[in-house]
């Protein structure tokens, strides 16, 4: 894995259709010492790569988590396709085609006691055919593990296997397995690279740009500057709980990005209001 | 010194240290005795005669180990995920009060119709009882520890509210103590002539129906991650306040079958001293068999074994029957650092 360069892919320019899923001047309150979100507007469009930037710790948490349906935005509307959301959790994001990587895929992405098979269906397993009337089909379950096993390349000694004892990097490629084989309409990916190789970091961003190449939605947020200026087609800067317009790929420099970055431009927005 | 987890433990590292754990249970418990004046190997041989030596001894210790299966069962269920349930002694008094409350003459039907729709009744009580912690956790956030090891007090005041007053039987000589059942309402024997209850059998089949509802069920599997990493459990989408009421729900209803079949199997009224501790002890039953409903069949049978054992010791021995209480103390805690020892490596730095 060691040998492969880590390069910038290639990127056809998008191809942006309608928004699939719209913030509208969403808030959330600050948690503990998590900032929450400050009138946040996004569109995610079909097809195309959205990615945010910022210091961790300025709201992206918040943002990931309005998103991914773990929170309700306590002001402002969360608009799916053209329907505004009334009811939003987990399980309602998941039925809508939001595939959800999250950040820490030890802590919330799998359970480390559970094998893989059990970690597989984490998300469907309530829904045919793994579930019915109750009652659980492991078989149904293991095929499908040993699919996703087999098409995302998961190192593993099989779908019995614990998920403690895999890498970090075999263990997000069942995660981008569980979250992509159903075509999902819109993907969150909530720093999918950290802590991987170089081999499983390519992989990732291959099977993202994949995503979107087929039409969906893609909302990319990362620490990491470079990531997000190699594969967005449009690049927000969160700092404080506030959201920049969008940028256009290749429109800013690092060094522009890292004003906003700082809560430098906001404040030249709000003069410009005034 | 550090602790340090072990990704895949071999057959020799998740045996080893249960083993020796029994062994140096049985070493202190030899050193106890001697310490009481008597000789260790005519203690722990007595202790085994006594708990399976004859048949009447095995079939005292069959009907200690009743309850425990109950209370075990209801622990491990609940403890699987992560619901800290200490409550199962009120959950058994709650039983075993519906028990009495229908099955004294209030409904004059036969057994087949009586006898379920007590235990049925004592169900619905024990789950009911654990329902209001549940609430008070999912709702508010409240220790469910705390509710429930609070709730058996309040609860046993209750029972012996009830027994001094209303429930109190007009023939009872002045004893707080409810009416008798009425014949009906008994659950008879499984063989003639022998005093084992179907309450055992009940039990066993309750073992059973919980093992597949943990492996085979989503209930069971929804369960399990939320007792594995209530995070990750609710981040996928599982209910998990919804799946913890569900728990708390299924747990009071087993520990109520234990005051169920202690009244209509073996004791016929309700008194203050029903459970020696029955909802306690299951937590030692469930953290032994290491929360496997299987394991608990088992594990109810040893502590039972020991209690019984100890009991008729304690007759031939002159050594206290305490000594069963610390042998299971003893044994719960070694079980509990050898399992942890089967899943850590101790690091010198």
């Amino acid at each position: 894995m060691m040998g492969t360069a880590a390069k910038a892919p290639d990127i056809a320019v998008s191809n942006p259709g309608k928004p699939l899923l719209s913030l509208k001047n969403v808030s959330t309150p600050s948690i503990a010492n998590m900032p929450g979100l400050k009138s946040v507007s996004l569109e995610l469009k079909a097809g195309q790569i959205v990615g945010l930037a910022g210091v961790s710790g300025n709201g992206q948490a918040a943002l990931a988590d309005v998103v991914g349906g773990m929170r309700m935005p306590s002001q402002g509307v969360l608009v799916l396709g053209d329907i505004p959301l009334k009811q939003w959790s987990p399980r309602i994001a998941v039925q809508n085609g939001i595939a959800r990587i999250p950040e820490d895929r030890h802590k919330t992405g799998t359970i480390a006691d559970f094998d893989l098979t059990e970690n597989t269906i984490l998300e469907g397993y309530s829904n045919a055919p793994f579930s019915k009337g109750g009652w659980m089909s492991w078989s149904k379950a293991r095929a499908f593990a040993t699919d996703i096993i087999q098409k995302y390349d998961v190192r593993c000694p099989g779908p019995d296997t614990r998920i403690r004892v895999l890498s970090g990097g075999n263990m997000q490629k069942l995660i981008l397995g569980r979250v992509l084989e159903a075509d999902p309409q819109i993907v969150l990916a909530n720093q999918p690279v950290r802590g991987l190789d170089i081999g499983a970091v390519n992989y990732v961003h291959s099977q993202l740009l994949a995503a979107r190449d087929r039409g969906a939605a893609v909302l990319l947020i990362s620490e990491d500057l470079d990531e997000i200026m190699g594969l967005s087609d449009v690049i927000h800067v969160i700092s404080g709980g506030r959201l920049s317009p969008p940028f256009a790929r290749g429109t800013m420099t690092p060094s522009e990005l890292g004003i906003w970055m700082a809560g430098q431009g906001f404040d030249a927005q709000v003069a410009h209001a005034s | 010194m550090r602790l340090e987890p072990i990704a895949n433990p071999s057959l020799a590292r998740s045996i080893t240290p249960p083993a020796i754990a029994i062994i140096a249970t049985v070493v202190i418990a030899s050193l106890l005795a001697m310490i009481a004046g008597a000789n260790p190997f005519s203690v722990l041989g007595l202790i085994l005669k006594g708990a399976f030596g004859s048949q009447f001894a095995l079939l005292e210790t069959l009907n200690r180990a009743t309850p425990l299966i109950f209370t075990g069962l209801a622990i491990a269920v609940a403890f699987k995920a992560k619901f800290w349930n200490i409550g199962a002694e009120a959950q058994l008094y709650a039983g075993a009060l519906i028990t009495v409350v229908l099955g004294t003459g209030a409904l004059p039907w036969s057994g087949f119709a009586l006898i379920p729709t007590l235990a049925i009744g004592a169900v619905l009580a024990g789950a009911v009882v654990l329902l209001v912690p549940a609430i008070l956790k999912t709702r508010f956030g409240v220790d469910e520890v705390v509710t429930t090891l609070l709730f058996n007090f309040i609860f046993l005041l209750f029972i012996s509210m009830l027994l001094e007053g209303p429930l109190k039987d007009p023939m009872g000589m002045g004893w707080p103590k409810s009416a008798r059942l009425i014949a009906e309402g008994r659950l008879p024997r499984i063989f003639d002539g022998l005093r084992l209850h179907w309450g055992f059998a009940l039990a066993i089949l309750c073992a059973l129906a919980v093992w597949v509802i943990q492996t085979r069920s989503t209930l069971g599997y929804e369960m399990r991650a939320v007792g594995l990493n209530r995070e990750a459990a609710a981040f996928a989408g599982i209910p998990v306040n919804t799946v913890l009421v569900k728990t708390a729900l299924l747990s009071g209803g087993l520990a109520a079958l234990a005051g169920f079949s202690e009244v209509a199997g073996l004791k016929g009224s309700l008194t203050l001293d029903l459970s020696p501790g029955f909802g306690y002890t299951g937590i030692i039953v469930a953290m032994l068999a290491l929360l496997n409903p299987l394991g608990v069949i088992v594990s109810a049978l040893f502590v039972a074994g020991i209690f019984v054992g100890a009991d008729s010791m304690s007759r031939a021995a002159g050594v206290p029957t305490y000594l069963a209480d610390m042998m299971l103390a003893t044994a719960l805690l070694l079980m509990v650092l050898a399992i942890m020892l089967t899943r850590f490596r101790v690091v010198r730095d």
